[in-house]
């Protein structure tokens, strides 16, 4: 499936492609990736960009590219993410260098959690959070999610599992 | 399910992966068949693999096609251009999913297939193999087609490995 074009007030939501490879690769050089699996060389940062653009045609939905509408700047990484094995599908999302602390990960995450529910028929859906991620965990809880439980994975740690308020509540 | 097929040979078509193939893929990453090629690992890396084999047909335009025998319509493997960040060189990759489908000549003769195609419709003009020490198997397909080892040739940026460079697009 080809990702549709989600707008918000400030952002555009769009398809990944080769021109978000230099945002995802510095933010995979820094620690701020270490919740995510990073830090990551260039070369494992194009997988993991090969890698989210291939989830789209295993499951007909992944995350999103979220620009700046003004500039076409990359914010972030944001969107439904259910790889093998993941313990439900959820909405995650990954702020790009610099761009934290203005509201884009809730602005994006709450477009696409909108979108899961009506185009994809979810009728629940979680946030993972790494234990220590603050600024994430801020996220979660603007986006009205409530803390259910722990749950670790035997390669990306400790997480919590957030529980999103559902379609009725959420739009 | 038939998919359309991008190059057809005597006994095999070749065509753009799908999510159907995640199977295989995963099925075949659990097996020591696969250490050779980054495995072995478990069914949820397997997947990401999968998602990234196919991510690199959105980033790049072109990948890895599944191939498929026309005898039985069994998909059995994953052969063709890659060129993933960090490589020195264009590559001509394979693998062979299940032990039944090997020493019948079909990697060879899917490479071939997909070399010309990388020539004529890539304007690819060096392209090589690279092949893990100790993979044999790999070795002996690089040399039916023609394609010589180098041993000045770069290395990709996963390591030292033996790279078979092929004859040119008019051998």
């Amino acid at each position: 499936m080809t990702p549709p074009t989600l707008h918000t007030e400030r952002l555009t939501l769009t398809a990944l492609n080769e021109r978000h490879f230099e945002p995802m690769a510095a933010f995979y050089a820094d620690d701020r990736s270490s919740f995510v699996g990073g830090p990551l060389t260039a070369e494992r940062a194009w997988r993991v960009l090969a890698g989210e653009i291939g989830h789209w045609t295993l499951r007909g939905y992944g995350r999103f590219a979220v620009e700046l509408t003004a500039t076409g700047e990359m914010v972030g990484l944001i969107g439904p993410w259910n790889p093998h094995a993941w313990p439900e599908p959820e909405i995650g999302w990954d702020l790009m260098n610099g761009h934290e602390g203005k509201g884009y990960a809730t602005e994006a995450a709450k477009a696409t959690r909108d979108w899961a529910y009506s185009a994809l028929g979810w009728t629940t859906v979680i946030s993972l959070v790494a234990e220590g991620n603050h600024g994430s965990r801020k996220v979660a809880e603007r986006l009205g999610c409530t803390l259910e439980r722990p749950y670790t994975h035997e390669i990306y740690g400790t997480m919590n599992i957030w529980r999103h308020p559902g379609p009725e509540v959420a739009s | 399910m038939t998919h359309p097929a991008i190059i057809t040979t005597d006994r095999l078509t070749l065509r753009k992966p799908v999510a159907e193939d995640v199977l295989h893929v995963q099925d075949f990453y659990e097996t020591e068949r696969s250490s050779f090629v980054g495995g072995p690992c478990d069914r949820g890396q397997g997947w990401r693999k999968a998602s990234m084999f196919f991510g690199h047909w959105m980033v790049r335009g072109y990948g890895l096609f599944t191939v498929e025998r026309k005898d039985t319509g069994a998909s059995i493997g994953l052969i063709g251009p890659w060129y993933p960040d960090g490589w020195a060189d264009h590559e001509i990759g394979w693998q062979i999913w299940r032990p039944e489908d090997e020493g019948q000549g079909f990697a060879t003769e899917a490479a071939s297939a997909a070399r010309d195609w990388c020539h004529e419709t890539l304007g690819w003009t060096r392209i090589v193999s690279y092949i893990a020490s100790g993979n044999t198997g790999s070795e002996a397909v690089a040399k039916r087609l023609g394609a010589v080892l180098d041993t000045n040739a770069p290395h990709p940026s996963t390591g030292p490995c033996l790279v078979y460079v092929h004859p040119g697009a008019s051998a």
